[in-house]
């Protein structure tokens, strides 16, 4: 039950929602699809004294930009995991969308941009979004910016995110040439949060070498980090470059995170196994 | 097309004539499933009265604290607030909440609960004071304006710190924090030990869980105008409610009904004993309005049970005999709520050695009070911190021997001519048929093709478990001295038009103990099903029972109904019998109808006959008395409280049992489990409905499967709960299990009149041994051993740690 009364809006344009988060700065609650800011609010976690819904601000939908996509705000697992678009160019961010479990609801509901506004560590998005270089468009009643993925996550539960500044949408740039994708989560079980997740996207070439590869890690350090794969460039996707990802993905958990499903620890440890089994999906 | 008055009263529909063979055994579908389909079915947050308030429930955010002030006055003027009530205010308004099962019974240390903390918290979450206002909302929102002045206190929260010389006490008057001492020993175990080819020296940890219905607790209280208090809740035990209530409230049985309506869910969590029970009562009498109370996830997580750890020791022989088990148990029950949770403990001390013929064992539990939550009963009551570790124990002793843990069971399985079998520790133990349900069981799983499947997978560094256990359910208790029954009532009614109604002194827990007692009444009364309508859980209109827990509904409700539905269709049959002008015995009831047996066409609807016993009663000399109404208690045979020369009684009438096989893969580079395969050999003898039983089979497995691989209530170091909601509490989902493989073996209890025995909890306790064990399996090859549940990936990987390999993860 959401014990504070609060007053709700779901403006029906963009700049609509900026005024109104102008107007009530920290005291204003941004809602996407609601799968995070709700349950917090029942929680009593988030007590805010006025929500902005974007339901209608029109922010929803994944278009063509520069061989890449732009992916709005409110655009929800379920078409980002059921467009081809989507499986072709970001391959990875279709596999962890339709990886997301919690039912339909949460599918059809929650979205990838507001998973990413509340950067908790133990959540699919921020890994994939780092692992495909994405960039955030972000909006304020009197300044847009576009922050990339990678500096957007500044630690656990903080974004590169003010007051009155909302996400608009997603870039993510167009694939390499004869890009794979792999993605790979691990849980604990079916209900928990993601504990490690592994984001990578490998050119390969006609005979099977590697020329450029961007391998992230989610979930391991309180913030995504990108893992040096330098080493494997010009080789195949084979045993050696999987030994090779383990070991310098281990070296970077230096952060680790931890919670009451697994300790920083057990994060650290399968950090390589992670970035392996995401590396290994692409061949 | 239904028609709609069958629907609005929940009935089974369209059934026009008994299956072949009659509805006892059959697999017949939920008798008022329609209600439940189309949400119609009214559980507590339903039921909605006049004028009715909710009240809200400040805790304490500290672990262990005494209370220097509270000051409730902001919240007392905040906006809805009807009242507020503190702990200070509690003893002018009610006693002490009445213990389930009180350790003072047993020996054992005491202490009075209020549903208010007066002035020590004793866990985080203790309530501390309470608001009602017109919305939950407006309760909840007010509770953040009340300030309470905490002296706060070191916590002690762990079994062990407890023990420790010179530990605080947290209990004031008590000398120590060990709430009882319960040894359980038979013949010299040091000397057998001694004597042994060889001894096992290891221990084993369980966790502390949860148990969580879909549905949490909610209570409702309202004072009639006469005086007399009506509380609605959803709870297991409506009648030793009512006498808890009348004893903390000093108010008459008499004055009080409490109504459970339908329940989504109890596993022992129900049970009572809870401060909000008395709580609305007061709060209710305190505003003159109805109040209602609904729990929230994070209060019902609040509640624990099981963790203990074992230190044993087990003898055996190069044969694989084991002859000696010496095992220190501790549990940790937490703060020492009302609620029966603590007892859980006794029986896991109580059951060894299971179903094995281990001479010689010295096994005994201590009970410790801590600074972690209340425990209350979890589905299994206990029971399965004796098969978890007892299980582990004849694994552990097939390895050490190089035997095949199959043949260590039968070696030391109780043989089937050798029931009754009395325990060690007193039990007495009905029936069975070990051995053949370990045949079915390897069969069903195919185990030697397995053990080559699991010898191929391991060449390609793939590690594949078998886990197999047995499980031995003690059924249907009663305790004396408690309000455990073992007993319980039937009231049988046909009414003119030749419908009945059951009503039962045993309550459902959403599980269908209902559509069961309508199966047996059908029977034994030869009306179709559709006829028959089922009322539990209200104390004005049902017979005096003891509610749902220990797989008791049917053993003792079930066969309650026997006695009542019978002496029903001697009435009938005696009417039909004049009526049609043969004799008593010759009239057979069934389909609706009474009729001679051999000849078909004498035959008289069965309502007819009601109807002329009520109609024409002074018309026709020698029709049977109305009303036709009978009510009945059955006893089961085989409970017996006179202490023998040991002082030991024997509590259970019946004892179910299970064959568990469950094939797992782990993978050694995360420590992730993934179920292959769950194949289960299940004896509770008679079955009523075996659909049901599968069900609950299904069901039970796969909750103690969740408490044995994710499950886990944990704290911080200020003993402040972390697993707060279902995303910290990790409950098993679909895709984490697949189907279960049931096979059912029938040996009837020869105690109870039907032959049945208690389901329901069977699968909870087996679900964590088999589990333990199929993942110590796997990881044999890795030198691992399990010592401890729940086995969580970081757990597993833990283990593998510790066995000096590091499973490849490079």
């Amino acid at each position: 039950m959401i014990k504070r009364r609060f007053a709700y809006q779901a403006p029906s344009t963009l700049d609509e929602v900026l005024a109104a988060l102008a107007e009530h700065g920290a005291d204003a609650e941004v809602v996407g699809g609601g799968t995070w800011v709700v349950p917090e609010m029942t929680h009593g976690a988030r007590m805010p004294a006025h929500v902005v819904d974007l339901r209608n601000a029109g922010l929803a939908g994944v278009t063509e930009s520069n061989g890449g996509l732009s992916i709005g705000a409110m655009t929800t697992y379920a078409e980002l995991a059921n467009d081809s678009r989507v499986v072709e160019r970001a391959g990875s961010l279709g596999t962890m969308a339709a990886g997301i479990t919690g039912g339909a609801q949460v599918r059809y509901q929650g979205t990838v941009g507001g998973s990413a506004c509340y950067a908790t560590p133990s959540s699919d998005a921020p890994g994939a979004l780092v692992g495909l270089d994405a960039t955030m468009n972000l909006r304020s009643a009197s300044n847009s910016r576009a922050v990339a993925a990678s500096d957007f996550f500044k630690g656990a539960f903080e974004a590169d995110l003010a007051d009155g500044e909302v996400l608009e949408s997603i870039t993510l740039p167009a694939p390499m040439a004869g890009a794979r994708f792999g993605h790979y989560k691990l849980k604990l079980v079916e209900s928990s949060w993601p504990i490690a997740t592994a984001t990578c996207v490998v050119g390969v070439d006609g005979e099977g070498k590697i020329t450029a590869a961007r391998l992230a890690v989610g979930g391991v350090n309180t913030k995504p980090y990108v893992v040096d794969t330098s080493s494997i460039v010009g080789g195949p996707i084979d045993g050696g470059a999987a030994a090779a990802v383990v070991e310098a993905a281990r070296s970077s958990a230096t952060d680790p995170y931890s919670d009451v499903l697994a300790s920083g620890e057990y994060r650290q440890q399968v950090s390589g196994v992670v970035a392996k089994r995401a590396l290994l999906a692409a061949a | 097309m239904l028609a709609s008055t069958e629907l609005q009263e929940g009935r089974a529909i369209a059934a026009t004539e008994a299956p072949a063979g009659g509805y006892v055994g059959a697999r017949e579908t939920k008798h008022n499933g329609d209600l439940f389909l189309t949400g119609r079915a009214a559980y507590f947050n339903d039921i909605v009265l006049p004028k009715m308030s909710h009240a809200a429930v400040l805790r304490s955010p500290h672990a262990h604290a005494r209370i220097k002030s509270i000051d409730a006055s902001a919240a007392e003027a905040s906006a809805g607030v009807l009242a507020t009530l503190t702990g200070a205010q509690i003893k002018e308004h009610t006693g002490p909440i009445p213990f389930f099962i009180d350790p003072a019974v047993f020996g054992g240390k005491t202490r009075d609960n209020f549903p208010l903390a007066v002035d020590k918290v004793l866990m985080t979450g203790q309530p501390v004071a309470a608001v009602v206002a017109e919305t939950a909302a407006d309760a909840e929102a007010a509770l953040d304006l009340i300030k309470v002045d905490y002296d706060v206190l070191e916590p002690i929260l762990e079994a062990d710190d407890a023990l420790k010389d010179g530990a605080p006490i947290i209990n004031d008057g008590w000398d120590d924090n060990v709430v009882i001492t319960l040894p359980f020993v038979e013949g010299d175990a040091e000397a057998a030990l001694a004597e042994a080819d060889h001894v096992i020296e290891d221990t084993f940890e369980m966790h502390r869980l949860s148990t969580q219905p879909i549905e949490p607790r909610g209570n409702m209280a309202v004072w009639e105008k006469d005086g007399s208090l009506t509380f609605y809740g959803s709870i297991q035990n409506p009648h030793p409610l009512r006498l808890h209530l009348s004893q903390a409230l000093g108010v008459s049985e008499s004055a009080i009904r409490v109504i459970a309506p339908f329940v989504g869910g109890g596993l022992g969590l129900k049970m009572h004993g809870h401060p909000e029970e008395a709580l609305v009562c007061v709060l209710a009498k305190i505003v003159g309005r109805p109040v209602k109370w609904l729990e929230d996830r994070r209060e019902t997580l609040l509640i624990g049970g099981i963790e203990q750890t074992h230190r044993f020791k087990v003898g055996f022989n190069n044969d694989g005999q084991i002859v000696a088990i010496h095992n220190r148990i501790v549990a940790n029950v937490g703060m020492l709520g009302s609620a029966p949770g603590w007892g859980m403990a006794f029986l896991s001390a109580l059951g060894f050695p299971s179903g094995y013929k281990v001479p010689v064992t010295d096994v005994s539990v201590q009970v410790v009070s801590t600074n972690k939550g209340i425990w209350n009963a979890t589905r299994g009551y206990g029971k399965q911190g004796t098969n978890v570790v007892i299980e582990r124990m004849v694994d552990l002793v097939a390895r050490h021997l190089g035997m095949d843990r199959i043949e260590v069971r039968r070696k030391n399985m109780i043989e089937k001519d050798e029931f009754p079998y009395a325990t060690n520790s007193g039990l007495n133990i009905d029936s069975g048929d070990y051995h053949a349900a370990l045949d079915k069981l390897e069969e069903l799983l195919d185990y030697e093709g397995l053990k080559r499947e699991q010898a191929k997978l391991r060449e390609e560094g793939r590690y594949l478990g078998i886990g197999i256990t047995f499980e031995l359910t003690p059924e249907s208790a009663d305790i004396p001295g408690t309000i455990v029954g073992g007993f319980d009532s039937a009231q049988v009614k046909m009414d003119p038009s030749g419908n009945v109604t059951i009503l039962s002194g045993v309550t459902t827990p959403g599980s269908g103990n209902d559509t069961g007692l309508a199966q047996i009444v059908a029977d034994e009364v030869g009306v179709t099903i559709d006829r028959i309508s089922v009322i539990q859980g209200d104390t004005d209109t049902c017979p005096y029972g003891f509610g749902n827990y220990s797989g008791r509904s049917i053993v003792s409700g079930g066969n309650s109904a026997v006695l009542a539905a019978r002496d029903i269709g001697e009435k009938i049959r005696g009417g039909a019998a004049l009526l049609l002008e043969a004799g008593d015995e010759d009239i057979e009831l069934i389909d609706n109808l009474a009729r001679v047996a051999g000849a078909p066409d004498r035959a008289i609807p069965i309502a007819a006959v009601a109807e002329t016993i009520y109609t024409l009663n002074f018309a026709i000399p020698g029709i049977p008395e109305p009303p036709l109404e009978s009510t009945r208690v059955y006893k089961p045979d085989n409970i017996r409280h006179t202490p023998d020369e040991k002082g030991r009684i024997q509590p259970y009438p019946t004892y179910s049992y299970a064959m568990h096989g469950v094939v797992v893969e782990v993978d050694p580079e995360t420590g992730a489990v993934d179920i292959k395969r769950i194949g289960i050999v299940h004896d509770c003898g008679t079955m009523i409905n075996p659909l049901f039983i599968e069900g609950q089979m299904a069901g039970a497995m796969v909750m103690g499967l969740g408490n044995g691989m994710s499950e886990e209530l944990k704290y911080d170091e200020k003993g402040t709960p972390l697993s707060t909601r279902f995303k910290a509490y990790l409950m098993p989902r679909a895709g984490d299990v697949p189907a279960v493989e049931l096979v059912h073996q029938i040996t009837p209890s020869p105690f109870t009149l039907l032959g049945t025995k208690g389901a329901g909890e069977a699968g909870v306790g087996g679900g964590m041994s088999v589990i333990a064990n199929a993942v110590d399996d796997a990881l044999a090859p890795l030198g691992v051993t399990i010592r401890e549940l729940p086995v969580s990936p970081p757990n597993v990987l833990k283990a593998i740690d510790e066995a000096g390999s590091n499973g490849g993860r490079g």
